[in-house]
């Protein structure tokens, strides 16, 4: 399985994801009550090498979660569900991340943080949807024994 | 042994990971070489010369040397089960903490890029290191930072490296003159010292000499006698026959 198959395949487990008919990679469409992710590459953190000759690579999967929802101009209690949810699957993803319930990319799973973070509403329409976003970030160390 | 070269290319430095020590965690007649030193990031071995500089009445400075004394710092030396070398520290400090243990491991340091790589690498092997774990634990994982000093009976010769498997090979299997020449007060010649090196006791003769022949390596020695005060010291013995003169102070 792909890290990008294995995200999304954990994304799916938040009990809130149910609300979404679909969930794609690379969604650009706007239709409510769907949702998806756009990997945003990797990102080198660090590289070292001990004595021995062994690397270690600490890495970033930085990925773009985008989520439609209905909610028409004005319609503030509309706003708000929207918001919980967001607010609530960042949270969702703490503690998967926490207690080590998320899934493992790198070669030590323990010192692996996966954070959702910025939740916020990216656009909103005239014709009564919404698209909010979540940046996520998966931080992972990779070994390469010499 | 004759002068080695390195084996790196002309112009490039020498990787770190060229200098490894390990420990031997099977027995002295077959060792089993575990390298120590996984994720860490730094360390060196430190000598120590016990050098001193003396200047005279005219102005003109002498600095004497001695053998180095070897020292060498691992930190933080995470815990990994997969690092023999580090399980078997932790249980002769940690669960045994046996400092009798501790003060006599056995350590072979490899000069990965001097001879010939990967079969005939220079290679010194220290029989009585002394292994002192100075700390265990740390922030989000386990460390216990190491602290070596290389000791006992120092053996070079070459080590090959095969499928990660570590074989340590002594220079060869020639053995060297080592002459005491004992002088007690005045300076005069004394019989019947006793001369105590390698396990074995040597008594001068008449004329306070006395012999022995050993392998290359560096020992420690005591020449004992009545109505003197004992000396210690040590010999180090590489290509070539070694006269040592003792003066035993009453």
């Amino acid at each position: 399985m792909t890290a990008l198959e294995k995200l999304k395949t954990w994304l799916t487990t938040y009990e809130g994801h149910d609300i979404l008919s679909e969930f794609y990679v690379d969604y650009t469409d706007k239709v409510p009550s769907n949702g998806g992710v756009f990997p945003n590459g990797l990102v080198e953190i660090s590289r070292r090498k001990d004595i021995l000759g062994n690397t270690i690579v600490e890495n970033q999967y930085n990925f773009g979660l985008y989520y439609v929802f209905k909610k028409s101009p004005g319609d503030d209690s509309g706003a708000i569900i929207n918001a919980d949810w967001v607010m609530d699957f960042q949270e969702w993803v703490q503690e998967q991340s926490i207690i080590g319930a998320a899934p493992a990319f790198g070669d030590e799973p323990r010192t692996e943080k996966i954070i959702a973070q910025n939740g916020m509403l990216y656009e909103a329409d005239e014709e009564g949807t919404a698209m909010y976003m979540v940046q996520l970030s998966v931080q992972f160390k990779k070994f390469y024994m010499r | 042994m004759a002068d080695l070269a390195f084996n790196t290319p002309g112009g490039a430095v020498v990787e770190r990971a060229l200098l490894i020590a390990y420990l031997n965690t099977g027995t002295p007649a077959a060792p089993v070489w575990s390298p120590i030193g996984k994720r860490v990031e730094d360390s060196s071995e430190e000598f120590d010369w016990s050098d001193e500089s003396k200047t005279d009445i005219f102005g003109n400075t002498y600095t004497t040397m001695k053998k180095p004394t070897i020292t060498q710092t691992f930190d933080p030396c995470e815990l990994d089960s997969s690092d023999a070398a580090q399980v078997k520290i932790w249980n002769l400090a940690v669960k045994d903490q046996d400092a009798a243990a501790l003060a006599s491991q056995d350590l072979l340091i490899v000069h990965a890029y001097a001879g010939t790589s990967p079969a005939a690498m220079f290679a010194e092997r220290y029989s009585a290191c002394a292994v002192k774990p100075t700390g265990l634990g740390g922030s989000s994982n386990v460390a216990m930072p190491i602290e070596i000093t290389y000791g006992g009976t120092r053996t070079v010769g070459t080590a090959s490296i095969s499928n990660g498997v570590v074989t340590f090979t002594p220079a060869t299997g020639a053995e060297y003159l080592v002459t005491f020449s004992v002088t007690g007060a005045g300076g005069a010649r004394l019989a019947g010292a006793k001369i105590y090196i390698n396990n074995q006791m040597l008594t001068t003769d008449a004329n306070g000499i006395a012999s022995i022949q050993l392998p290359a390596g560096t020992y420690e020695y005591s020449v004992i006698a009545d109505g003197y005060t004992t000396v210690t010291d040590e010999i180090a013995i590489s290509s070539a026959a070694v006269f040592e003169a003792v003066a035993l102070n009453a």
